[in-house]
C-alpha cells in the first residue's frame, strides 16, 4: 500500500499542469512573499529621511538590537524619560482638534492606535483625534512605536505580572524575529487561497486520467484492484493536500526567519507586531505558527480530497476543474470569506464545514480563540469527517462495476 | 487449471451482449473469432472481472472468480481493446506503475520489465515519453504490460491490430513460446494470426458461442465448399451476386474469384484448400450481401 501511495503521489507531481502551477506559484511567492515584505517596507532615518527596501530592514533591526534585551523597570523609565523629554520639546507635534488636551498615556495610546488602527476597526475610536506629527517627530518616534505599544500594554495589564511573563523584551521582536512577517504574508489571503486551488488542481485529474488516458480497464484488472488503488490514491491526495501547506508555510516561514530573525517562537503571541496575533492572548509564537500552519494543512487536505471526489465523478479533468470551481464558488458564497460582515454564527458554521475557508486566515482569526477550547477539536473533527466521507465517495464511484 | 464459463450472460439494457455462453477453457491458445458487436471485447472484461455476468458463472478449477477477489487478478494479464497509458509517463515508468498495481516487489518488477521490453523489441524506447509512442509501438506496449507478472491466463483483446507484419510474427512466437502450461485467450480479425498460434478456436455471433474446435477440426466444414475461378469481369460479377465471394483479383480483362459455394457455382470452378478467411466467411458473411464493390 505505501508503494502505492508513493506512485500515485510522483503520478501527481507527474502532470505538466501541476508542474506549471506550482512554477506559477514560486513566481508569485517569490513576488508578493519575502520580497514584497523587504521591498515594500519603509522608515525614517534618524534625520528625517525617508529609507525603504533591504536599506530600511537593517535600520530597524539596528534599532531593535538595543530594545532586544531585558526588560528591566530602570531601562522602561530610561525610555519613558526619552519620550517625556521629546514630547517636552515645543512643535514636535500638533493635535487635532486642537483644543484636545492630552497626557502621556492619551498620547501613546494615540501613537500605538495610529499605527496599529486597522486592528481595531471593530472598534469606535474616534480616528480624528489621532495627533498629527511633525515629520521630525514622527522621525524620532518611530523608534519608540515598541515602547509605545509596550506603555499601551501598561494601561491593559498589571506591569509586574507583565514583566514576569515575558522575562524578556519582546516588543522589538519584529526585527529579531520572522514570525511576525509570517502572518503578515499570511494576511495576504490571495497566497494561501492559491495553494490550497494548487492543492485541488493537482488532484482534479487523479481519477479521471484512468478514463481520458483509456487505462481503466487494465487498472481494473490487475492484482490491487480497484478499491485499494482508490485508497491508495485518496491517501496521495491527502498527503499532496499536506505538502502544499507544509511547503507553503515553510518556505514563508524560513523565507521570513533569513530575512529578520529567527527568535520569537517562546514569546507571548499578543507581543508580536501583528494585528493577527493579537488575538491569540495564551498562545506563544510558536504555538500560534503550529495553530495557523494546522489550519492552512487541514483546508488544503480538505481541498485535495474534495477535488479528488469530482474526479472520481467526472469524465475528464475538464469536467471535474468546471465542477470543482463551480462548488468552491458556491461554498465561498455561502461562507463570507474575507469579510466580517454577516452573522458571526453562520459565518462560522459555514465556514467550518469549507476546507476552503479554512485555508483563509481572516477566517481563521474566529478559530483562533477557541485554542484549548471545544472549538478547534471541532473543526478538526469537521475535516476528518469532510476528508473520510470524500474518500468513501471517491472509492465508491470509482469502483462502482460497470 | 481449467477456467469454466457457465452460461455466462451479460445485458446492457435490453440488448444481450453475451448469451449463455459456456465453454471450458485449459492451458493453450484460444482464438476467438467473430463479427464487430459479436461479444467478444465483453466476453473478455467479463473473464477479467471488469464486468460482473447478469447471470452464469465464471470458475476457476471450480471455483468463482467473483469469490477469489485479488487472488484470481493475480493470475491475469489483460490487454484491453483501446490500450492506453498516463502520457506523462515514460515506457520504463508506466510498466513499472503497473507492475507496482500488479503487486510485484520492486527488484522483480524491474528485471521483468527490461526483460519484457526487450522481448517486444521495446529495449530502445525505455526513456521515451507514452505520449511520443506510435500506435504499434503503444500495441507493443499493452502486450508487454499483459504479460508482467507471468499470469496464468493472459486475455489479449486484438493484440496484434497496428502491428507491423514483423512485429507480428514477433508476438505470435513470443506468446507461442509464452503459453506453455497457460491459458491464453485472445481476439484478433486478422484470421492468420489465429492460423499460426490458436490450438482451439471460439467463434462467436449475436453474444452466443457458434462453435469450438481445432483449427483443423473447424475447416473440415468448409471443406469441399472453396472455389476459385477465373471469368470474364460480367460474368464474374453475375457469380459474385450469387456466392460468397472470398477474394477477388484482377489480371487484365479477367477475374479471379474465390468462392464459396455448396456446390460448384460455375463449371469453369475449381475447388480450392479452405483457409481461415473462408471459414469466417462461411459463419459470419451476411447471406444476401455481395461482397464485390463496384
Amino acid at each position: 500500500m505505501g508503494r502505492l501511495i508513493v506512485l500515485e503521489l510522483q503520478r501527481i507531481l507527474r502532470r505538466p499542469v501541476v508542474r506549471a502551477a506550482w512554477l506559477g506559484m514560486l513566481v508569485l511567492f517569490v513576488l508578493s512573499g519575502p520580497l514584497n515584505l523587504i521591498m515594500g517596507h519603509r522608515t525614517f532615518t534618524d534625520d528625517g529621511k525617508l529609507v525603504q527596501g533591504w536599506q530600511a530592514v537593517q535600520l530597524e533591526r539596528q534599532r531593535a538590537q538595543p530594545l532586544n534585551t531585558v526588560w528591566t523597570p530602570e531601562k522602561v523609565e530610561r525610555w519613558l524619560e526619552e519620550v517625556r523629554a521629546l514630547l517636552a520639546e515645543p512643535g514636535s507635534f500638533s493635535l487635532y482638534p486642537e483644543n484636545r488636551s492630552y497626557d502621556l498615556s492619551w498620547l501613546v495610546r494615540s501613537i500605538y492606535y495610529n499605527n496599529y488602527f486597522s486592528l481595531f476597526e471593530d472598534l469606535t475610536w474616534p480616528k480624528d483625534m489621532v495627533p498629527v506629527l511633525s515629520e521630525d517627530a514622527a522621525a524620532r518616534l518611530e523608534k519608540y512605536q515598541m515602547l509605545a505599544l509596550l506603555l499601551d500594554q501598561f494601561a491593559l495589564h498589571d506591569a509586574d505580572s507583565l514583566f514576569e511573563t515575558l522575562g524578556r523584551e519582546a516588543f522589538a521582536c519584529e526585527w529579531s524575529s520572522g514570525l511576525a512577517g509570517f502572518f503578515e504574508i499570511l494576511g495576504a489571503q490571495g497566497m494561501v487561497l492559491w495553494m490550497a486551488l494548487l492543492a485541488a488542481l493537482g488532484t482534479l485529474g487523479i481519477f479521471c486520467s484512468d478514463r481520458t488516458c483509456s487505462c481503466l480497464d487494465t487498472l481494473r484488472a490487475s492484482r490491487c484492484g480497484q478499491t485499494k488503488l482508490a485508497l491508495a490514491r485518496m491517501a496521495a491526495a491527502g498527503l499532496y493536500g499536506a505538502g502544499c501547506a507544509a511547503v507553503w508555510c515553510g518556505a514563508v516561514l524560513l523565507g521570513c526567519m533569513a530575512v529578520c530573525g529567527a527568535g520569537g517562537w517562546d514569546t507571548p503571541a499578543f507581543t508580536l507586531p501583528s494585528p493577527y496575533a493579537t488575538l491569540l492572548p495564551d498562545c506563544t509564537g510558536g504555538q500560534l505558527v503550529l495553530l495557523v500552519c494546522g489550519m492552512v494543512t487541514l483546508g488544503c487536505i480538505g481541498c485535495a480530497m474534495a477535488a479528488a471526489l469530482v474526479s472520481a465523478v467526472c469524465r475528464s479533468g475538464y469536467g471535474a476543474f468546471f465542477l470543482a470551481a463551480a462548488l468552491a464558488f458556491l461554498f465561498l458564497l455561502f461562507s463570507s470569506i474575507g469579510g466580517m460582515e454577516g452573522p458571526v454564527v453562520t459565518v462560522r458554521t459555514v465556514g467550518m464545514c469549507n476546507p476552503l475557508s479554512l485555508v483563509i486566515y481572516q477566517n481563521t482569526l474566529y478559530y483562533a480563540p477557541g485554542v484549548g477550547s471545544w472549538y478547534l477539536p471541532a473543526i478538526c473533527a469537521i475535516v476528518a469527517v469532510e476528508c473520510a466521507a470524500c474518500a468513501a465517495g471517491a472509492v465508491a464511484l470509482h469502483c462502482k462495476r460497470p | 487449471m481449467q477456467l469454466r464459463l457457465d452460461r455466462v450472460t451479460r445485458q446492457f439494457g435490453t440488448r444481450l451482449a453475451v448469451d449463455r455462453f459456456s465453454a471450458c477453457l485449459q492451458p493453450g491458445i484460444y482464438g476467438l473469432l467473430g463479427p464487430n458487436g459479436a461479444g467478444k471485447t465483453t466476453l473478455m472484461r467479463l473473464l477479467c472481472g471488469i464486468l460482473s455476468p447478469t447471470s452464469g458463472e465464471i470458475l476457476l478449477d471450480g471455483i468463482p472468480v467473483r469469490q477469489m477477489g485479488e487472488h484470481y487478478r493475480a493470475l491475469l494479464g489483460y490487454l484491453p481493446q483501446h490500450f492506453g497509458c498516463y502520457p506523462g509517463y515514460t515506457v520504463e515508468q508506466f510498466m513499472l506503475y503497473l507492475a507496482a498495481v500488479k503487486g510485484l516487489p520492486r527488484s522483480l518488477a524491474r528485471r521483468q520489465t527490461d526483460r519484457l521490453l526487450e522481448q517486444v523489441g521495446l529495449e530502445n524506447w525505455k526513456k521515451q515519453r507514452v505520449r511520443a509512442l506510435s500506435g504499434g509501438t503503444l500495441q507493443r506496449l499493452g502486450i508487454a504490460q499483459a504479460l508482467l507478472g507471468n499470469p496464468s491466463i493472459l486475455v489479449l483483446d486484438e493484440p496484434t491490430s497496428g502491428l507491423d507484419p514483423k512485429e507480428r510474427i514477433r508476438f505470435r512466437n513470443l506468446i507461442s513460446e509464452y503459453a506453455a502450461g497457460r491459458v491464453v485467450l485472445l481476439s484478433t480479425h486478422i484470421v492468420g494470426d489465429l492460423e499460426a498460434v490458436a490450438g482451439q478456436l471460439l467463434m462467436m455471433d449475436g453474444g452466443q458461442l457458434l462453435c469450438q474446435g481445432t483449427p483443423e477440426a473447424l475447416l473440415r466444414q468448409v471443406e469441399g465448399m472453396v472455389w476459385e475461378t477465373a471469368l470474364p469481369a460480367a460474368e464474374a460479377r453475375a457469380l459474385a451476386d450469387r456466392c460468397h465471394v472470398t477474394a477477388i483479383r484482377l489480371e487484365g480483362e479477367t477475374t479471379h474469384l474465390r468462392l464459396l459455394a455448396d456446390a460448384r457455382p460455375h463449371p469453369l470452378a475449381q475447388p480450392a484448400a479452405p483457409n481461415f478467411e473462408d471459414l469466417y466467411l462461411y459463419h459470419f458473411a451476411d447471406k444476401g450481401q455481395s461482397l464485390w464493390v463496384d
